[in-house]
């Protein structure tokens, strides 16, 4: 109770814990907003994660002026680019001063379908369709970097909440129903666990994925993926809940429910698994990034999204080579965003534990 | 009428096993016992813990299986109930539990807490409701608490939340094991006055299990002490007091009164070979 009188839930008493904790509000805004604008991808980027011009193959990042050659001020514009081919047949890109594009808000550019149903083809930003806007830099087949960036976020933001959540609807059930039975139901699925434990999680990844054919459509593959890492991901889980499920399962409002009839997966879902929440609330917030680096690494190695398709796992096989890296830095973009992602995640996630501690150690005694 | 009938119970767990699973040492937690309890006439069950009280009120509530011997509710045998009757148990059988503070799920409110029982109830919405506000009522508590939660009550208070939660079914008989063991003198009184009450209004039937002499007296007419996982006396209250043959009995009847009892009579052994014999008219005495 607080200084009222009034009843503080659990939920509000952690969250005030959690909002003392700066840093990790502000990493929650900041994965906030990535998802805010995975989910509105196509709006935000100028250009589809398709859209190329092989005249801007690696592109370097255009900058934006906002004054005038004579000195006045303007609204944000680009020039237009032009090269040359230097000695080693590279391509030199120059700003062509005569060509100047204003940057637009609301301009008309790519037909997409807004949260996959509203028809449209208005975009945050951009330029007029004769000249092109690479803020971030192109890719080697001149593809807009922070359109594909945006795009490929979608998949690697979602496939790591699907991923999780997935194998945590597995992990919770079927760690509950081993730690309530017990007795030999218990014994197999946990020597079950082990076995999937004992495999070391990236070569079962590979071997699940080498296991189906190769020549998939994107939206089979990325289901296919989601698939893969939730079937890695249940078993540590399902470790953990069977634990908490064997001491709960003594409680004697366990036994209470058992006297009133109620049956035993109605017992589980309603006193057993409501109990481990906290704990699985902090283990989904930290292992979401053990989900996207498995994608980018899957990517990377070209097994999972395949191009035209963005990940950023995709895009970073981009920057496998020296050359790309030497001459193009930009591609090295995505690695960035990987790495905010998953610090952000980790934050938030002890933060998070942090927050709901007591209520941790208050179900771990009582 | 025999409400509740337990025929040669015996519960024997192992304690320690051997390493290819075979039973290496076993506790008898329950050693042949016998009783009935009739409708109406509440029955105290004693004994000192660790003598197969709590194990015995399980298998009374079909939660354990017994290893032989049979449970029989009004002439049902218990053990071979076809799936729809043991749908209906619940609502001949209730159990309230020793811990108030572990009885009560910490995350349901007292509304959800009182409502779970009903999940098989045919009653109405309307008429559960109705039962929910008779009930706490009944328990000395006004419909404001309903959505409160279990750690905003006391022990006593959450016992007789408990209590309102096991009649929502109205129960013919209501096991309640240590139900007042965990609270204060005070408040036990309360409880057992509450009980006293419930009973009447409701024409349930107790089976008290407590190791309290004197608490279980002020509920029961009729008494039954284990010892050892055995009933080494059974009978009408004023006569176990007043008469009490087996020395286990005596003893504790002793210890009730003062310390020293525990050196006025020797330890005694309850040997396989005894059995329950009638010393009066239902007054037996294990021989």
């Amino acid at each position: 109770m607080n200084k009222q009188g009034q009843h503080v839930s659990q939920f509000q008493a952690s969250f005030k814990v959690f909002q003392r904790n700066r840093l990790a509000v502000a990493c929650l805004s900041v994965l906030g907003l990535l998802y805010f604008l995975a989910i509105f991808a196509d709006f935000f980027s100028p250009y589809s994660y398709d859209n190329e011009d092989r005249n801007y193959s690696y592109c370097p990042p255009m900058k934006v002026h906002m004054v005038n050659q004579d000195g006045s001020l303007s609204w944000p514009y680009v020039y237009g680019t032009s090269f040359v081919f230097d000695s080693f047949h590279k391509r030199i890109y120059t700003e062509d001063k005569t060509q100047k594009y204003t940057i637009r808000l609301f301009p008309k550019g790519d037909a997409y379908r807004l949260l996959g149903v509203i028809p449209w083809d208005r975009h945050f930003f951009g330029v007029e369709t004769k000249g092109r806007l690479h803020l971030w830099g192109a890719d080697s087949r001149g593809r807009d970097l922070l359109s594909r960036l945006l795009w490929g976020s979608r998949v690697s933001l979602s496939i790591g909440l699907i991923g999780v959540l997935i194998s945590f609807v597995f992990g919770l059930f079927i760690g509950g129903i081993s730690g309530y039975y017990g007795g030999w139901i218990d014994t197999l699925v946990m020597r079950l666990c082990e076995m999937f434990m004992m495999v070391p999680g990236f070569y079962l990844m590979l071997a699940l994925r080498a296991a189906f054919p190769p020549n998939l459509n994107s939206l089979q593959i990325y289901l296919l993926v989601v698939v893969i890492f939730s079937f890695i991901g249940w078993a540590s889980l399902a470790r953990v809940i069977r634990g908490m499920a064997m001491t709960l399962k003594q409680r004697e409002y366990v036994l209470a429910a058992k006297a009133m009839g109620l049956s035993d997966l109605r017992i589980i879902r309603m006193h057993i698994l409501p109990h481990t929440m906290s704990y699985s609330i902090v283990a989904i917030m930290l292992s979401i990034p053990g989900y996207i680096m498995g994608e980018s690494a899957l990517s990377l190695l070209g097994l999972g999204i395949q191009d035209p398709y963005a990940s950023w796992g995709n895009l970073l096989s981009e920057a496998m080579g020296i050359v790309q890296i030497r001459f193009a830095p930009w591609i090295l973009l995505p690695g960035l965003f990987i790495f905010i992602t998953v610090i952000c995640f980790n934050v938030v996630g002890d933060a998070l534990r942090d927050a709901l501690d007591p209520w941790l150690k208050a179900e771990g005694q009582s | 009428m025999k409400l509740l009938e337990i025929n040669n119970v015996r519960k024997y767990f192992s304690t320690s096993r051997h390493f290819l699973g075979k039973a290496h040492h076993l506790t008898r937690a329950v050693d042949g016992v016998d009783m009935t309890i009739d409708q109406g006439v509440s029955l105290g069950l004693v004994g000192e813990s660790g003598c197969g009280k709590t194990t015995l009120a399980r298998i009374a509530m079909n939660m354990i299986k017994p290893d032989t011997g049979d449970v029989f509710f009004e002439g049902q045998n218990m053990g071979h109930l076809p799936r729809m009757q043991r749908r209906l148990l619940p609502s001949l059988m209730q159990m309230v539990f020793q811990d108030p503070f572990s009885s009560l799920d910490p995350r349901f409110s007292i509304r959800n807490i009182l409502k779970e029982p009903m999940a098989f109830s045919s009653l109405t919405r309307g008429e559960q409701e109705q039962k929910m506000y008779e009930l706490l009522a009944a328990v000395g508590f006004s419909e404001h608490i309903l959505e409160r939660f279990p750690y905003e009550f006391s022990g006593g208070e959450r016992q007789r939340i408990a209590i309102a939660r096991a009649l929502m079914m109205q129960p013919k008989l209501l096991i309640l094991d240590e139900a007042v063991s965990s609270l204060d003198v005070l408040v036990q009184e309360q409880i057992l006055h509450l009980l006293s009450l419930l009973k009447e209004r409701f024409g349930v039937t107790y089976f008290f299990i407590s190791h309290n002499l004197r608490v279980v007296k002020k509920l029961c007419p009729k008494i039954a002490v284990m010892y050892q996982g055995k009933i080494v006396e059974m009978g009408p209250a004023e006569i176990l007091f007043n008469n009490p043959l087996h020395p286990y009995t005596k003893r504790l009847l002793l210890a009730a009164i003062s310390y020293r009892a525990q050196n006025v009579v020797a330890e005694q052994e309850v040997l396989d070979e005894k059995r329950l014999c009638e010393k009066e008219k239902g007054h037996f005495v294990l021989e």
